[in-house]
């Protein structure tokens, strides 16, 4: 169970954040110049994989108990923000994240930037809008690897989630170099923001010294109790008004209408 | 005259300097802010406050490992009903 759903929960993060990260690379890289777009990036992941290199030995020699409580703590607010968004979105209190309409945003952003030589960088502006997207996405993706990987002693493992997640999404993006916005984003959030939720309460707990009946088993009854709990609350943020109550008849559902 | 002129200017920079400086802090910190604590500062407190008294239950004889998921029973909701009255 444990390696499992730690697999699942680093890799449907990382590719939610890759494929934000890869909108961003690919407005840059289409409406400015693909070799800044593309050092960019690459500068970006050289010091994500520096904060990495640092934090993962620091993390890993705090005592477990310690670890487990901080991290449990963030995890859970972090999990609770993911799936309190993604239940506003589900429910219609929130527009969906629309990669396609993000993407025609940066490209308006990028188009009316300045364009400046710097190093060996024809153009600094594409530079750092790429450099900047993938440091600030990757940021998430390092705390949740190092994290998860820390905490279930299996940092090689999440390690292999994350780079399996980031390449099959840049290869999508390279593939196609349009936005990826038939990846179901949103669902996926929910998906995570459950997992987030699950870990952050269980290893909290833990780490506030509390001992969970069934011991590791109690994640196996934490994860659905906490989506069929979500979707609850999906189906009755519908009914308050400004939601989604009644579905609208005619009105074709957009790509990335699949959220909860 | 000049040397007062001089030393406004180099004054009136400095003070730019320390202007910018302030700037950036502040958006360092809300950024920190904005990537911990998130959309609704009640969600981090709440969860803060479940683990200070978790720990406290779990030096009693009480089971200590139902409280954080009766809080989240109880926050996620709030927090949501909070998000769609100010819609």
């Amino acid at each position: 169970m444990g390696a499992g759903a730690l697999f699942i929960a680093v890799f449907l993060a990382c590719v939610v954040e890759a494929v934000e990260a890869t909108t961003i690379v690919l407005a840059a890289g289409t409406t400015r110049d693909w070799r800044s777009a593309t050092s960019g990036m690459v500068a970006a992941l050289a010091v994500l994989a520096l904060v990495v290199a640092v934090l993962g030995p620091a993390v890993s020699a705090v005592p477990l108990h310690g670890l487990r409580l901080v991290v449990g703590a963030l995890l859970l607010v972090f999990g609770l923000q993911w799936l309190r968004k993604a239940i506003l979105r589900a429910s219609g209190h929130k527009a969906l994240h629309d990669e396609e309409s993000i993407y025609h945003e940066q490209v308006a952003a990028a188009a009316a930037g300045p364009r400046n030589r710097a190093w060996l960088v024809p153009d600094w502006f594409g530079f750092t809008l790429s450099f900047k997207g993938v440091l600030l996405e990757g940021l998430e993706v390092v705390f949740i690897v190092l994290t998860f990987g820390t905490n279930q002693q299996h940092v090689g493992l999440a390690a292999i989630a994350a780079a399996c997640a980031v390449a099959l999404v840049a290869a999508a993006g390279v593939a196609i170099r349009a936005p990826l916005s038939r990846v179901p984003e949103n669902t996926m959030k929910f998906v995570v923001g459950i997992m987030l939720t699950a870990f952050g309460t269980f290893w909290g707990a833990e780490g506030a010294g509390a001992h969970w009946p069934g011991s590791d088993a109690a994640l196996l009854v934490l994860i659905p109790a906490i989506g069929a709990f979500a979707l609850i609350l999906v189906a009755a943020m519908r009914r308050v008004p400004g939601g989604r109550g009644r579905p609208v008849p005619a009105a074709p559902a957009p790509a990335t209408a699949e959220a909860g | 005259m000049a040397g007062r002129e001089q030393a406004g200017l180099t004054g009136s920079e400095q003070a730019g300097k320390r202007a910018g400086v302030a700037r950036r802090l502040r958006g360092f910190l809300a950024f920190w802010y904005d990537f911990v604590v998130g959309d609704d500062w009640l969600v981090a407190v709440g969860v803060v406050a479940g683990l200070a008294v978790t720990y406290g239950l779990s030096k009693t004889a009480v089971p200590a490992w139902w409280l954080l998921p009766l809080l989240i029973a109880g926050l996620l909701p709030l927090s949501l009903w909070r998000a769609a009255r100010h819609r």
